[in-house]
């Protein structure tokens, strides 16, 4: 009887005690609930931690955290706490969501990638999901399947911009340049947004239209000088145009405005290499290749940039590389053939020189017949016309 | 958990639109070399590539100790790759000169040290002045044009072989569209600064035209970099050999790609282009001998074994065997050391490059250049890109 009291009075103090746990764990994560409205990140971290050291398995509370994470642009930090909620409640969707935007986010696209296509799985009118599985697809290079995906949800969305224009860029990735011209003429022509003129001034890039594509940017970054990518592109167009200078700015502004754009920094590192900047191309080059690991562009600016640091072996290995990615690329194999011979490698270099060989056969066949044999050129090229 | 869909929502929407705004053109084809940047220290020295705040002496300074070398080189074909148009000598033995091509008639007239270039399709006509004068004609000349306050690359120029004018290699040779393309090509700043980087010496420092600094022609700092340090140890009385760069301290393969294929292009720069420029890149030699069974980082293969670059290029043939029997045998001589590359067995009487290094003529150059990729030729065979 006495130990039936003493087991019932426990249990009770032991429901108390819980039911105290969860209020206090309530307390705690609705704190955080309210700092992160008025963005106080940090303050709603410790919220969140607080009421998740009280009950552990809360995936409400991992799962907001895992947002705040993210937000604070921690998306390892955000990564293991959507993993963890989604071990204990697997068919959360929305977490998956967010798991892949933050693989997304750190540029893991394939992990990213396998997240969004389970969720197009079980949902497949998830159009967020669906887009984002679309832009994985095209980020690791699988075109054609992200052109599907997109023109999915374009269908869904037509009047979506975003949408329209993540579509369009796919399509100029996979040289649809016909395919994409259409859909930004009918999209974008009558807009005059800053997004509008970018992906305007874009195309006209792509298509070596350098005089509108200059006019297009220019003014996509007159009405929105923060837009992510348009002070590249025209720095690039400054570039192709011949105005070495400006499109330095250019690359110098992009840097500033989205410190994670690929082509300001290798384009950048580039200009500086050929200027003698040696220290700070290396810098940009690396961070290039920090955010495009195995870009094989990147790879041989840097390869040449410290081979005029006279370090051959580091050069070498750099366009071995390169040569693995490209193997068809000629200018890392004359590079590389030339390091071989400093090097003392002769071997290697006269492997390096057969391979360049074979490239320029296989170029001389796609040569034009005319180009081949001057004779058989337009005669009237040789009538001199005289006085 | 309503926040938490809420600030899912915050950030999908945030990522939705980074997502969109993702750059996605890719590196287009450079337009510059890719050949290596000058290091820091100043030990190293590459023509066309001159850092900024670079200060020349001048070939005038040089000349106090080296006149004789001066003398000959500010004579030879790289010595003049520019000139001034008060001193040009082909619009001056050419004071008139005309072209005629559809509706189309040019004109280069010579007025006092001032040479006009003019077009007209009959009706109007537009005159722009020669501002400056590349290549001294050995096989032809091409014009700077001032017009609007731009700089043009004639459409026209003048060929020795016919002692007139023909279209510009690189210009269509088709009628123009209008008075202005007749005139020329505009010449984007970055193509201004190659053109005057490499026919003109301290014209371009750092990334700037400095026109009133220019020197005209391939002069002696163009190659040894800058001469004052070198200048002032001499006149000191010092030591001053290593006060300069010697182009000579190079090895074989950075002399041709880099050095001297910064303006005569690399193999790096060719193997870059579309269609590797055709049969154009004929005129690039760096890019013809990379390709050439025997290129190696050997010196015997440098650019300098053949070629003196303080003096035009020698055009008889037979002078230039000795270099290839530096490294080749002599039919019946004993295997050597240093020679182990084979004996010519086709036609030992003949001169080695006459059959190897054929004369290769561009249409419309009026000109024939030695093919620097050294090979076994065959008569009808393409022309090996």
């Amino acid at each position: 009887m006495f130990a039936s009291l003493l087991l019932t009075l426990a249990l009770t103090s032991a429901l108390a005690q819980d039911r105290e746990t969860v209020r206090q764990s309530e307390q705690h994560f609705a704190r955080g609930v309210e700092l992160q409205q008025k963005g106080d990140l940090q303050g709603a971290r410790a919220a969140y931690e607080a009421a998740l050291r009280l009950i552990p398995r809360r995936v409400d509370a991992l799962s907001n955290l895992g947002v705040v994470f993210a937000r604070l642009g921690q998306y390892e930090q955000a990564i293991k706490r959507y993993k963890e909620a989604l071990a204990i409640d697997p068919a959360e969707h929305s977490i998956r969501l967010n798991l892949g935007i933050a693989y997304y986010q750190i540029d893991r696209y394939a992990e990213a990638q396998g997240e969004f296509e389970q969720v197009v799985k079980l949902q497949p009118d998830n159009l967020q999901a669906r887009f984002l599985f679309g832009m994985c697809l095209f980020e690791t290079g699988q075109l054609k399947e992200a052109i599907a995906e997109l023109e999915k949800v374009y269908q869904a969305r037509p009047d979506d911009v975003s949408v329209a224009y993540a579509l369009a860029n796919a399509y100029l990735q996979d040289e649809q340049l016909d395919r994409g011209q259409v859909l930004v003429e009918k999209v974008f022509r009558e807009l005059d947004s800053a997004e509008a003129h970018l992906i305007l001034g874009t195309f006209s890039l792509a298509r070596k239209e350098l005089q509108p594509a200059v006019e297009h940017l220019r003014q996509a970054v007159q009405l929105n000088p923060q837009l992510p990518t348009a002070h590249s592109q025209l720095g690039i167009a400054y570039l192709l145009t011949g105005n070495r200078e400006l499109a330095i700015e250019e690359f110098k502004k992009e840097i500033e405005v989205n410190p994670r754009d690929f082509n300001a920094h290798a384009r950048l590192g580039w200009l500086y290499r050929e200027d003698g900047k040696l220290l700070e191309a290396e810098a940009l080059l690396k961070r290039a290749l920090e955010l495009r690991p195995n870009d094989p562009g990147a790879l041989f600016q840097l390869a040449q940039l410290v081979q005029a640091q006279g370090e051959l072996e580091a050069a070498a290995g750099l366009l071995e590389q390169v040569v693995k990615l490209l193997p068809e690329y000629s200018p890392a194999h004359v590079l590389l053939a030339r390091l071989y011979f400093k090097l003392k490698r002769v071997d290697d270099a006269r492997r390096e020189q057969a391979i360049i060989e074979r490239l320029l056969a296989e170029q001389q066949k796609k040569q034009p017949a005319a180009e081949k044999n001057p004779l058989l050129r337009d005669p009237s090229e040789r009538v001199i016309q005289k006085p | 958990m309503k926040l938490c869909c809420k600030q899912k929502k915050v950030a999908l929407f945030a990522a939705f639109t980074l997502c969109a705004m993702i750059g996605v053109v890719n590196l287009a084809a450079p337009k510059r070399p890719h050949t290596a940047a000058p290091r820091s220290d100043g030990k190293f020295w590459r023509p066309a590539r001159v850092p900024a705040g670079t200060e020349f002496v001048g070939h005038q300074e040089c000349a106090t100790c080296h006149v004789n070398l001066v003398r000959v080189q500010q004579q030879s074909a790289m010595g003049r790759a520019l000139e001034r148009v008060a001193e040009t000598r082909i619009l001056s033995a050419h004071p008139r000169l005309q072209f005629r091509f559809g509706k189309y008639s040019w004109e280069i007239v010579r007025q006092g040290d001032q040479s006009l270039y003019s077009v007209t399709d009959g009706q109007e006509t537009i005159t722009a002045r020669v501002a400056y004068v590349f290549g001294q004609g050995k096989s032809g000349q091409t014009y700077v044009l001032e017009y609007r306050g731009n700089f043009y690359e004639s459409r026209l120029s003048f060929y020795n072989e016919i002692q007139g004018l023909d279209f510009t290699l690189g210009h269509p040779r088709t009628e123009p569209n209008s008075l202005v393309s007749a005139l020329g090509k505009l010449m984007p700043r970055d193509e201004t600064l190659q053109c005057f980087s490499c026919h003109a010496t301290g014209a371009v420092i750092g990334t700037e035209l400095h026109l009133d600094r220019l020197i005209p022609g391939v002069s002696c700092e163009a190659c040894h970099g800058p001469g004052g340090d070198h200048v002032a140890a001499g006149k000191a009385g010092l030591p001053n050999k290593d006060k300069i760069f010697n182009p000579a301290w190079l090895n074989a393969d950075d002399m041709a790609q880099e050095f001297c294929g910064a303006c005569h292009r690399s193999a790096g720069e060719i193997f870059a282009r579309p269609n590797l420029d055709g049969i154009n890149n004929v005129r690039f030699q760096p890019y013809r001998i990379f390709s050439s069974k025997c290129y190696s980082d050997d010196r015997r293969i440098s650019c300098t074994a053949c070629h003196n670059p303080h003096e035009s290029v020698k055009t008889d043939v037979s002078y230039y065997d000795a270099k290839c029997l530096a490294c080749h045998q002599a039919r019946g001589e004993s295997l050597k050391a240093d020679r182990h590359a084979p004996a010519c067995r086709a036609n030992e009487k003949q001169s080695c490059a006459a059959c190897h290094m054929p004369k290769i003529e561009l249409p419309g150059a009026h000109f024939k250049f030695t093919d620097h990729r050294i090979r076994i030729a065959r008569a009808g065979e393409p022309y090996p890109l």
